[in-house]
């Protein structure tokens, strides 16, 4: 009976392993948390995720990738990389719970010992990316034809009913992915614009 | 939000993609006109909304049919009707004309203070719901309602100095954010499904953003777990130190 149950549960893990290809280690287990996989996939002997309790006493962290949690040792060699700031596993307190960061181990998935852990930066916009309100304020005048622009509104559709700028057409960022198609020109050079409702 | 589809825009091989990151609020501070879609002004007669709708076409015009709710104001009389308009400056002032209203209407519009002032999308021309045949009324009668499951600043501003025990303030900007409101648990948007299993269910959540928009929608994945919740549609400034200021959109 309890090898048969084992069994089954073997089976159960292997076909959750089938069904989300993407992710996921040798063994099935995640490796990358869901929002995660919508940039990143997975990497050997790495977890990314959120972070979750940190154990001083036992050198331990937790990864909380998509519906498990990884338990992840750490040593005094562990290095902690968040921008151009490289220390210690002791600074992993001063960093906010459910921060994303991406852990590579060594020891494989069964004895994992973290060897550096990475924290994610914020989305920066590149200066060059940007634009003024007033190039804005030139192109809407012109109108996307004769502008050449395409202007997206990357906010919720609630938000794009409540007013938008002119000749801006919806496309949220939540439903990227689904919409773009239908949404954005067919010519990749052609000029794309992009906002949302706020200071970025 | 922005920076995030400007990367999968790139990712799918766009070369000429640009970011306006001072986003809407900018473009409104600049008093930049701001269309309201016909989709829009349905959902809010729809919804039962407070706006203040103005018909600036004649009054032969907006008595031969008019919006719902519009208020007949014709355009060379608008100038010299500033006192009909309501004491609460975000109220959502909503302009039409036979074609979408002008630059100049919208300008006075907005020079009075209405931050929330927009113009119908092509104006009676382009509206393809219905027109009442009658007399408009002349005057605005505006009384501001909170949209389901808001919460006031008032309230807020009470629950987050008071701190009681039932209630949990929830902050759910990016993670890159500086400083966080004494007491609040922060998840960000994107992490909150997976997360859900961290908050207990006999509070109340009230969840806060930069602007509300990612608060809303936060409220929303709340509510369909089964959690109490009321989102904050206001604009939210944290210092590191923790110290905050919050203003009406």
């Amino acid at each position: 009976m309890v090898s048969r149950n084992k069994t089954s549960l073997l089976l159960a893990v292997l076909a959750a392993a089938t069904l989300s290809t993407a992710g996921v280690s040798e063994a099935g287990k995640p490796t990358v948390g869901g929002p995660c996989q919508k940039c990143h996939t997975a990497q050997p002997d790495a977890v990314r995720g959120n972070l979750g309790k940190v154990s001083p006493e036992f050198s331990t962290l937790q990864v909380k990738a998509g519906n498990i949690v990884w338990i992840v040792k750490y040593d005094d060699k562990t290095s902690v990389i968040n921008g151009d700031k490289t220390s210690g596993a002791d600074s992993l307190k001063d960093l906010p719970q459910n921060k994303e960061i991406l852990v590579s181990f060594s020891g494989g998935e069964a004895k994992p010992l973290a060897t550096e852990i990475a924290v994610k930066q914020p989305y920066k916009v590149s200066e060059e990316q940007k634009i003024t309100n007033d190039e804005v304020v030139k192109l809407v005048s012109m109108g996307p034809e004769t502008g050449e622009y395409t202007l997206i509104d990357a906010r919720p559709t609630g938000a794009f009913l409540a007013g938008h700028i002119p000749t801006a057409i919806s496309l949220p960022f939540d439903n990227f992915e689904e919409s773009c198609s239908v949404v954005l020109p067919e010519d990749k050079n052609r000029l794309l614009v992009f906002y949302c409702g706020g200071p970025t | 939000m922005s920076p995030f589809s400007a990367r999968a825009a790139e990712k799918l091989g766009y070369t000429n993609i640009r970011v306006l990151s001072s986003g809407l609020p900018g473009w409104k501070k600049a008093n930049g006109l701001v269309v309201l879609p016909v989709n829009g002004l349905k959902k809010m007669i729809h919804e039962d909304d407070s706006y203040v709708l103005i018909d600036l076409r004649s009054k032969e015009a907006a008595t031969a049919g008019h919006i719902k709710g519009a208020v007949s104001i014709p355009e060379a009389e608008l100038t010299a009707a500033k006192d009909k308009f309501p004491q609460d400056k975000s109220a959502p002032v909503i302009l039409y004309n036979n074609a979408q209203a002008s630059q100049e209407s919208f300008g006075l519009i907005r020079g009075w203070g209405y931050k929330n002032a927009s113009v119908l999308h092509g104006g009676a021309k382009n509206w393809d719901g219905n027109f009442f045949p009658g007399e408009p009324a002349s005057d605005i009668v505006y009384v501001k309602k909170l949209k389901p499951g808001q919460i006031t600043v008032e309230e807020f501003q009470q629950i987050a100095s008071a701190k009681p025990a039932d209630k949990v303030i929830l902050d759910v900007r990016d993670s890159g954010s500086e400083g966080t409101i004494p007491g609040a648990v922060t998840i960000p948007l994107g992490q909150l499904a997976d997360s859900l299993g961290d908050l207990p269910k006999d509070k109340e959540y009230i969840v806060h953003c930069n602007t509300g928009i990612m608060a809303g929608m936060a409220l929303k994945t709340l509510q369909d777990n089964g959690y109490q919740a009321r989102y904050l549609d206001a604009v939210v400034q944290v210092s590191s130190d923790g110290s905050f200021d919050v203003s009406e959109k």
